[in-house]
């Protein structure tokens, strides 16, 4: 046999092989599909099933909420009634005990006013009594005092009288120094103007010279050009 | 030629005041506008710019210093050096009652050579309130030698006497 013929036989068994293969691998994808379609639906079906359930028990948990809240709003509202009533009741009860506490108050006030007035006469007459008798010795401490006083008085005015004297004396004093003192000012003040006025004129060009060198002679004494 | 060295007061016996160092200043500078002006001769512009008396004290500082008088760009260098000098040369400040003749400034501007052994430029102020007397300002400080001030001082001491006021010290 040929090596011709032996690769053609090889081959055609090559092409049979990869043939079978590809059917087979066809064969496979058309299962996995089936089994994947059929996944799908079930998981459908569950979903469904599932969305049913939360809808109904959804429902179930509303109508129990709606209940409870009718129910409590009945309850809340019996309440209500009720306490209404009963503070009305508690009211007029408090009312009436008020009437008789005041009614009671009322009857021990008066007879403690009664028993105050006949202690009030007795009181009223020994206060009197009292205030005669101080204003009588607070009168008599009065003149006493007075006559001690008048003679210290005497003495402390005329301490007073002599502390003012001096006092003006010292002002009289002490006026009369700055008056002087003023006078004395507008004294010198007229005295440099009339000097002012005499010397302005009669000073000459050469008493002048002799006052400037005079200065400069005393300036250069006092180490003023050192 | 000499190097310049600070030309002295005593060089100059007429400048005694302030107002004779500006004059003198005013005259320097005109020169110094002249020496570019004409073409007169450098000695003639210098009789003509000063006095008498300052262009031969000024033709005599050129010959000690040994300037050639012809010579435009070192006068002019000689000048701006003599302005430098002047503004140097020593001044008192001085107060006057009034103003008195020249030639008693001139006494008194004597007066600083013989008892001070030195001449100054008196800055001369008039403050008629003085009455007489003289007051300085020496290093900032001034001294009061008025007569105003003799009289507070007579009248602060009660013994004020118009002969003992202008009678000696």
């Amino acid at each position: 046999m040929s090596n011709y013929m032996m690769m053609e036989i090889f081959q055609n068994v090559f092409i049979s092989i990869a043939f079978v293969g590809n059917f087979i691998f066809l064969l496979l994808n058309l299962i996995l599909m089936f089994i994947s379609l059929s996944g799908i639906k079930k998981i459908n079906k569950t979903h469904n099933k599932f969305i049913e359930d939360y809808m109904s028990k959804l429902d179930k948990a509303d109508f129990k909420v709606r209940k409870i809240i009718d129910n409590t709003l009945d309850k809340s509202k019996y309440i209500i009634d009720d306490l209404s009533f009963r503070s009305e009741d508690i009211q007029k009860q408090v009312n009436k005990n008020m009437a008789k506490l005041v009614d009671k108050a009322s009857l021990e006030f008066e007879q403690f006013i009664l028993k105050l007035n006949k202690d009030a006469d007795k009181q009223t007459k020994d206060m009197v009594m009292n205030m005669i008798n101080n204003a009588q010795k607070e009168l008599f401490n009065f003149i006493k005092q007075l006559k001690t006083e008048t003679v210290s008085t005497k003495q402390e005015f005329a301490n007073k009288l002599q502390n003012e004297f001096d006092k003006v004396v010292s002002d009289v004093y002490e006026y009369r120094e700055k008056q002087l003192s003023l006078v004395e000012k507008s004294i010198n003040r007229i005295i440099i103007k009339v000097v002012e006025s005499v010397l302005s004129e009669g000073i000459s060009v050469s008493e002048h010279e002799r006052l400037i060198t005079e200065s400069l002679e005393k300036a250069k004494r006092e180490e003023v050009f050192k | 030629m000499k190097n310049l060295t600070n030309i002295p007061l005593s060089l100059f016996p007429n400048i005694i005041t302030n107002k004779d160092v500006s004059i003198f200043i005013r005259e320097i500078d005109d020169f110094i506008i002249k020496i570019f002006e004409s073409r007169d001769s450098l000695e003639e512009k210098i009789n003509d710019s000063f006095s008498e008396n300052k262009s031969k004290i000024i033709l005599k500082i050129l010959k000690d210093f040994e300037i050639d008088i012809n010579n435009i760009s070192r006068l002019n260098d000689f000048f701006g050096f003599l302005k430098n000098s002047i503004l140097q040369w020593p001044t008192l400040s001085i107060e006057l009652s009034e103003e008195l003749p020249r030639k008693v400034i001139r006494r008194i501007s004597d007066w600083f050579i013989v008892n001070n052994d030195k001449r100054v430029i008196l800055d001369i102020k008039i403050n008629r309130k003085m009455l007489g007397g003289v007051s300085l300002y020496v290093d900032g400080k001034y001294y009061d030698y008025s007569l105003r001030k003799k009289i507070n001082e007579m009248i602060y001491r009660g013994n004020l006497n118009l002969s003992n006021l202008l009678s000696n010290n």
